[in-house]
């Protein structure tokens, strides 16, 4: 048992050193030469903020501290829109890689985890600075961490499902762009969540609704126990179906 | 004692891989069981038994597709056998290549001190040995350089820096060799890598697969033709290099 357990700490160590490494070397290779830099990974969520804060103006949206509401529903819909997008093209991406070394392949879905993870970083900085400016408890971002591991199991979880069928089906990406794209207006992000059935059949929305739950230190905590649950599931169903197909991956990407 | 043995290894791939499956068409052919896709497997090894005794210098020879990068990768645990068994006593480490690890978005310096890390050596030790390689494969002027402003050559020779020093500080039992005297350099490098390599594979159960048969003759003490999916030996020699 002792061994066992010693040799899965290993295997996770090992596993996350060398993500961390390839993490670096696409983090290094994007940003170096680039002239906004880090500053980059914030360009996005901030164009498309005020882009949406200037949008209120013409609908009714009831919610206290509408930035925050509005910033924080942005960040984590587009952390899992983005991990889950690097994480199935990275399988496929990588053949090269994965054909040619003996290292553990799922280096490469991890190492994309971790890049979105830095960028996160930066965003979590803006929402820090709105929680001291609009007066919200700040320790409450301690709590968010501990949620954001589930956040980050669920994205990953969703992306190597979504990277073992892209090795099958080429077009994969093209209808998850889609799904996306619907799920970015089913998902309350810039509007008031009103409970609705659509709301709860949405695994996106207990994600983002969790997550202001915890940073506002208001609402239903049934929501957040929901969304750990959710990630932790699917957790077990990407589990199940890597173990399945493992030992093909090196033969069909 | 053998340092790999193989029985009746047997492995066999999809004719047609059905990655090039769009989305709705692979949903029609599943729903109309269409034959559209098609399950027949094409046999690449056959019943294919190998030993390889501790410390020798095994070389493999054969056209492309019969197989040889196959055997290696189910040797090295990449790729999965159909049936048979596959035996390794010993640490191995598998190279093919030296460019496949590159990336040509970071300078020289950078993939030299990246790459390694990814193997689990230390950072400190990769710090250390980075510039006296660097220059002495003649890189260590462009150590700022992207490696995509680099000629093959140079590539070529970048990658076998950090192969050589993956070797190196790995210190594997069973090495294994795919194709890596191949790709760009010029003929003192090839001679230099070949030198390199011989001095730190002393003693180690090695298998190289080259299509360079001067290069198996001269450097392994059994050398083997794969053909139609079997190993048949070809040269023996006593007086090789061990």
């Amino acid at each position: 048992m002792t061994k066992n357990i010693t040799f899965l700490y290993q295997y996770i160590v090992d596993l996350n050193r060398v993500a961390i490494v390839q993490a670096k070397r696409n983090f290094l290779v994007k940003n170096e030469g680039s002239l906004l830099g880090i500053f980059w990974y914030l360009l996005n969520p901030l164009v498309i903020f005020f882009v949406l804060l200037h949008v209120k103006q013409f609908v009714i949206v009831d919610v206290p501290i509408y930035p925050m509401y509005l910033f924080i529903g942005l960040v984590i819909f587009n952390f899992i829109k983005k991990c889950t997008g690097l994480i199935a093209n990275s399988l496929v991406g990588n053949a090269s890689f994965i054909k040619n070394t003996d290292l553990n392949n799922l280096v490469l879905p991890l190492s994309r985890l971790f890049e979105v993870i830095f960028s996160h970083i930066f965003e979590l900085s803006i929402i820090f600075c709105m929680m001291v400016y609009y007066h919200v408890n700040v320790l409450n971002i301690f709590l968010y961490l501990i949620f954001f591991i589930f956040i980050c199991i669920f994205a990953f979880s969703i992306g190597l499902i979504l990277a073992i069928i892209r090795m099958f089906v080429v077009d994969l990406m093209d209808i998850w762009g889609i799904v996306m794209h619907i799920y970015w207006f089913l998902t309350p992000i810039f509007y008031a969540s009103k409970g609705t059935l659509s709301n709860f059949i949405n695994p996106f929305y207990y994600f983002v609704e969790a997550s202001r739950i915890i940073l506002f230190g208001k609402g239903n905590p049934q929501i957040v126990l929901f969304a750990c649950l959710i990630s932790l599931i699917s957790a077990i169903i990407s589990g199940i179906i890597y173990c399945k197909v493992k030992r093909y991956i090196a033969e069909f990407v | 004692m053998n340092a790999i043995e193989i029985e009746n290894l047997n492995k066999s791939f999809l004719r047609n891989l059905p990655q090039g499956m769009r989305c709705f068409n692979l949903i029609y052919c599943l729903l109309r069981n269409s034959q559209k896709i098609n399950t027949s497997k094409v046999p690449v090894l056959v019943d294919l038994n190998l030993s390889i005794e501790a410390g020798k210098i095994i070389g493999i020879k054969g056209p492309n597709g019969s197989g040889k990068s196959t055997l290696l990768r189910i040797i090295s645990g990449i790729y999965s056998s159909d049936s048979g068994k596959v035996k390794i006593n010993g640490t191995i480490l598998y190279i093919s290549g030296y460019s496949i690890l590159i990336n040509k978005g970071m300078t020289v310096l950078d993939n030299f001190l990246y790459v390694p890390l990814m193997y689990g050596i230390s950072d400190r030790s990769i710090r250390e040995s980075s510039l006296p390689i660097l220059e002495e494969v003649g890189l260590s002027e462009y150590l700022d350089r992207k490696t995509f402003t680099l000629s093959d050559g140079q590539r070529a020779r970048l990658g076998f820096a950090i192969s050589f020093f993956i070797i190196k500080s790995k210190n594997p039992e069973i090495l294994i060799l795919d194709e890596v005297f191949a790709g760009g350099g010029d003929d003192d490098f090839k001679k230099y890598s070949i030198a390199k390599i011989r001095q730190i594979i002393k003693g180690k159960t090695v298998l190289i697969v080259s299509h360079d048969r001067n290069l198996l003759e001269r450097e392994c003490s059994i050398f083997y033709k794969m053909n139609n999916g079997t190993l048949e030996p070809i040269h023996f020699s006593n007086n090789k290099l061990k």
